[in-house]
């Protein structure tokens, strides 16, 4: 009998948008931020990779609902530097991505495995007989309290908004930035008016 | 509260790591996270207009609360204002007496540190930065003027300077009604080409009709009552032909039949026309026929002068 449906965690993840409704994301080139507008289907997409790092990382294996979304690509509307979407994420993002995953898996999973551990071997292990060795399994773990859960945002109203006539989309970009030359969607080559 | 756009931004990135410090940090340094969030929101502009009203409307007593949890009472006020104040009070209150952290933790039979200082977290500092979190980001959005969009046009579609003019054809005797075409395209941003205002003295005609043909976007022919015979068109309908075919989609020809005008010539047939009861209507066909398009809406400078 499959026991699938418990080695599955569902997480819910809340992040803010702007009240505008666009994500801010830093171009991992040039460093600025910029802000897309959010589509809930681009970004389960933007994010999975993000899940995964983060899955690497902490040595499980993360996935959202749409496993075998395409992935969008953005170029730096400052730099021109074209990327997957998932690799425009803030690190304040990533870090609360970080922060959920620990929380809400891994460290249950850990709280887990040592409660299963410690009844199997009675908490203290020993065995000594001659000829071999002995050895001591000590299974010690206080985490007793979890971490509270990470918040988003709030984030700014900040940035200009711009119309993308090319595409019909919008992005924001740092105040006074005139020199905008392409589409940050489609990589038109553009003129700010 | 009068804050410029990269205060409140800069408000709220310093608000968020502040918090996230406090939130999840190392156990060892809480106490100093607690003391570095507690000085920023003294010391905010945004965050003293939030905490600052309630202060002057509530009291709450932290005293008490902290007698409370000592007989193992863990109590909030149920009024969301006076139980943010209160939660407010209590962080201060540990920078004041770090003991209480530790107080906190038997109270609630957690006596390591990493234990009580993550309950602590937990039931006293999240709930309060939950609701610090969502008030900031409805003060910080009320405080920011709604944003004017930037237009960012791809570059084939910004024509050159010299190909957007308008060719207004016409016989003389209909001269005050394209006058009026004339002066409404140029209020619109338009350069209407009429022969009298773009024709200098002694230019040559055919030249210059030609010139003015190669710099527009389309040629407009009005057909009225006075129209007689298509012969005076014959050389316009010629050009407007060639830069037809020269330009495609970039040029127009746009055939405005007035009522009681004799048929639309047969040589404009191929080509837009529309049947018009009066100058509104004509003007409106006009400007839907047009391969360019209006710009977007302004203030006009004199308006906003000062």
């Amino acid at each position: 009998m499959s026991n699938e449906a418990e080695d599955v965690v569902r997480c819910q993840l809340t992040f803010n948008v702007d009240r505008d409704g666009f994500f801010r994301r830093t171009c991992p080139s040039c460093g600025r931020d910029f802000k897309t507008q959010v589509n809930e289907a681009d970004l389960v997409a933007s994010l999975q990779p993000a899940f995964r790092q983060i899955g690497l990382e902490i040595g499980a294996e993360l996935s959202g609902e749409r496993e075998e979304e395409a992935q969008e690509h953005l170029y730096c509307p400052y730099c021109e530097h074209y990327a997957e979407s998932g690799d425009m994420l803030t690190q304040t993002l990533v870090s609360y991505f970080e922060r959920y995953a620990m929380r809400e898996y891994v460290l249950p999973v850990v709280n887990k495995m040592f409660s299963n551990a410690a009844d199997a071997f009675g908490g203290i292990g020993r065995g000594s007989s001659k000829g071999s060795i002995s050895f001591e399994i000590i299974f010690e773990h206080h985490r007793s309290v979890l971490p509270p859960r990470p918040i988003s945002g709030p984030e700014p109203p900040d940035m200009t908004i711009v119309e993308l006539l090319c595409c019909g989309k919008r992005a924001k970009i740092l105040d006074g930035w005139h020199d905008l030359r392409l589409c940050p969607y489609c990589g038109t080559r553009v003129l700010l008016q | 509260m009068n804050l410029s756009k990269d205060q409140i931004t800069n408000s709220l990135r310093l608000f968020k790591a502040r918090r996230d410090d406090l939130l999840h940090e190392d156990e060892a340094a809480f106490e100093h996270h607690v003391q570095r969030f507690i000085e920023f929101c003294q010391n905010d502009v945004l965050v003293q207009s939030i905490v600052s009203p309630l202060r002057q409307d509530l009291t709450v007593n932290v005293d008490e609360w902290w007698e409370k949890v000592n007989s193992k009472e863990l109590w909030f006020p149920s009024d969301p204002d006076t139980e943010l104040l209160l939660r407010y009070g209590i962080l201060v209150s540990v920078i004041n007496n770090p003991c209480l952290a530790l107080q906190f933790g038997k109270a609630m039979r957690k006596y390591k540190r990493d234990e009580y200082v993550e309950l602590f977290r937990v039931l006293v500092v999240r709930p309060f930065m939950d609701e610090l979190t969502h008030r900031l980001g409805n003060a910080a959005n009320l405080a920011s003027p709604e944003e004017r969009a930037l237009q960012a046009v791809p570059l084939n579609r910004i024509p050159k300077v010299n190909e957007t003019r308008v060719f207004l054809s016409h016989k003389s005797v209909d001269k005050p009604l394209v006058y009026r075409y004339y002066y409404a395209l140029k209020e619109l941003g338009f350069e209407p080409w009429l022969d009298e205002p773009d024709m200098p003295a002694g230019a040559n005609l055919e030249q210059e009709v030609f010139r003015g043909f190669a710099e527009s976007c389309a040629a407009v022919f009005l057909i009225t009552e006075n129209f007689k015979d298509e012969k005076y068109l014959a050389a316009e309908v010629e050009y407007a032909v060639m830069q037809k075919r020269g330009k495609g989609e970039k040029f127009a020809i746009i055939t405005l039949r007035y009522p009681n005008a004799s048929p639309v010539p047969r040589l404009l047939t191929p080509y837009i026309y529309k049947d018009v009861e009066n100058d509104l209507e004509g003007f409106y066909e006009l400007l839907r026929a047009l391969p360019v398009e209006t710009g977007p809406i302004r203030w006009k400078a004199h308006v906003v002068a000062n």
